[in-house]
């Protein structure tokens, strides 16, 4: 899904939170959008999906193949999202519904948009689940029973599961640690470029913008401050408020101990998936 | 399961704890039967010729001994005053009460929480004022004023569109039922009301903060509207809480609608519990304590079980970690 955001504003409270951005994202293009915190990048991804908190005030225009976002209705959105659009969300813990099952929250999306007998979803379900590297038995889990890693994939398969065209992750990996990260990362990467999905992928950590994306944008103070291809702004940031979010990335890497050599990363994500449930044993 | 037979081991130790406070209280109360029946000016001797026959000279061990030795047999004494059996005397009083309290309720909840989600839904800033002035109106009228008023519009006799009996209970009780109906619908209303706009409020601020919360923003991404979303899943998520609220309305009604059943004539239990313990009933006032304690612990032994039955979360930590 072709992503175009021209002059967008947003504003909360009579106070400007994001000054006229755009952004366009191909089919099938993995995007970053990173910054400092307050820069006003969850904004821009909830604009895109019409989640914009009710005391937000949107102007311009985000397209989404063409249709029309801003000022739409949220009834016409509600058709969009879950269907073409998923989120990932940064903490699972505070999204994913409590009191649902793993199974009933990511066959969530499917119950609101398409007509299919219990068990065609359950079978959707359990094949999603397996994707995402979680054993069949978490469908009739509650999130509180689940780790950190396990619930993001949870929040994963729930936002893939109806093969959207685009998804927006929003830090989802923040709230993990530094492996599970990367697991994460690569799951998310993988799943995206098997549907031919494109991806708006936010953080404010370059380390985890090289494995996700290929071009991204820098976003400081609501103004988009340079863009490019995400290999060449870690090299050369032209702006200064790029390099100091690429030292703060280099710098936490060269901790000890905290080292990019793990090479490993990819791939086999059921293998990851079981280390996850050693832990919580 | 182990979570029930704690909850029911704590519950029998709490009456226990709940039948010596009761007792205790009630003879360090000043004047005793005994001097009420006599009379004000009638000779010591007299006094202390009842308290003889009504058990009042016995040491205090005793008297517990033999009242919670009777509780326990499932007989809660006789009244010292009218020589009925007191459970009677509570069975009829809760045949008006009760029905009172669950019509009240009832009502509260049927305006407070539809208005209380419409509350949270609004958009407008004049929309939510409208909402808001009506809650703290209708929470800020009194009782017996708002009971008046209803009687000045619609009691029969004096109302303005005089349909409704604004006075009294049948005798015939229950067995009348359409006429005993009748005859509550006016208090019912007027409790319901008032109770009605704490309700709304609840809601409102119980939802509102789950409107904006991730897992309204979670449901709105998978699909749903944000109406749809704050009623289905914020509304589910609010339940426990709900139920604690209106749980404790319950509670605290049996003695809250005391003013309405005054104003309206209804031989209700607060009505009664006022009258035994203005004469000193003293038999009769620890018994119906006793009863209504039991009634509360039962109420919070009951929403405690609902919330577990509602939130997945507690069932699994009492089960892993026997906390």
């Amino acid at each position: 899904m072709a992503v175009e955001i021209s002059g967008l504003r947003i504003a909360i409270g009579g106070r400007d939170i994001v000054h006229g951005v755009d952004l366009s994202i191909g089919d099938g293009e993995r995007v970053g959008l990173i910054g400092s915190s307050g820069s006003g990048k969850s904004m821009i991804a909830r604009a895109m999906l019409g989640l914009l908190p009710v005391q937000a005030e949107a102007s311009g225009s985000i397209r989404l193949d063409g249709t029309q976002v801003v000022g739409a209705p949220d009834r016409a959105l509600a058709d969009l999202r879950g269907r073409y659009t998923g989120m990932v969300f940064q903490n699972p813990a505070a999204t994913l519904n409590p009191v649902l099952t793993v199974g009933r929250q990511v066959a969530l999306p499917l119950r609101l948009h398409y007509d299919l007998s219990r068990a065609e979803r359950a079978e959707r379900v359990a094949a999603m689940l397996e994707r995402v590297g979680l054993p069949a038995d978490v469908a009739s889990k509650y999130p509180h029973e689940l780790s950190g890693g396990q619930r993001q994939r949870v929040g994963i398969a729930a936002a893939l599961v109806t093969s959207p065209r685009l998804i927006v992750a929003d830090e989802p990996t923040t709230a993990l640690d530094s492996i599970t990260q990367r697991q994460i990362v690569d799951l998310l990467v993988s799943l995206v470029d098997d549907a031919g999905a494109s991806m708006l992928f936010i953080t404010h950590d370059f380390s985890v913008l090289a494995r996700a994306t290929t071009r991204c944008a820098v976003l400081d103070a609501g103004r988009i401050v340079e863009t490019g291809a995400t290999a060449d702004l870690l090299e050369h940031p032209a702006d200064a408020r790029t390099a100091r979010l690429v030292d703060a990335a280099r710098a936490l890497a060269l901790r000890p101990g905290g080292g990019d050599d793990g090479g490993s990363g990819g791939g086999d994500t059921a293998g990851d998936a079981a280390v996850e449930e050693k832990d919580m044993a | 399961m182990r979570f029930i037979v704690r909850r029911l081991a704590l519950f029998v130790v709490a009456l226990l704890a709940i039948s010596v406070v009761v007792f205790a209280a009630l003879r360090v109360l000043p004047g005793d039967m005994a001097s009420v029946m006599a009379g004000l000016n009638s000779p010591p001797e007299r006094v202390e010729q009842l308290r003889e026959q009504l058990g009042l000279n016995r040491p205090l061990a005793v008297q517990y001994l033999d009242w919670l030795g009777a509780l326990l047999r499932g007989d809660f004494g006789t009244s010292m005053l009218t020589g009925r059996s007191i459970s009677g005397q509570v069975a009829q009083r809760a045949s008006v009460t009760f029905p009172l309290i669950v019509m009240g309720l009832a009502i509260a909840m049927a305006l407070g929480i539809p208005l209380g989600c419409a509350a949270a839904l609004a958009r407008g800033r004049r929309a939510r004022g409208a909402f808001q002035l009506a809650a703290v109106i209708g929470g800020a009228i009194p009782a017996l004023w708002g009971g008046l008023l209803l009687i000045l519009l619609f009691g029969r006799g004096v109302g303005l569109i005089g349909v409704l009996p604004s006075q009294g209970f049948p005798a015939d009780g229950w067995d009348a039922p359409g006429e005993a109906l009748v005859s509550l619908t006016l208090p019912a209303l007027a409790v319901g009301v008032i109770v009605g706009a704490s309700l709304m409020r609840y809601t409102r601020s119980a939802l509102g903060e789950l409107a904006s919360s991730g897992y309204v923003e979670m449901a709105m991404s998978c699909g749903m509207t944000r109406t749809q979303a704050v009623l289905r899943v914020g509304l589910r998520l609010a339940t426990p809480q709900l139920v604690s609220v209106v749980g404790l309305t319950f509670a605290e009604m049996i003695t809250g609608v005391m003013v309405i059943e005054n104003l309206f004539a209804l031989p209700g239990l607060g009505t009664g519990l006022v009258t035994d313990v203005g004469n000193r009933d003293l038999i009769a006032v620890q018994s119906e304590l006793f009863m209504l304690a039991a009634f509360f612990l039962l109420i919070g032994l009951a929403v405690d079980l609902a919330h577990r039955a509602l939130d997945p979360r507690l069932k699994t930590a009492a089960g892993e970690g026997g906390r």
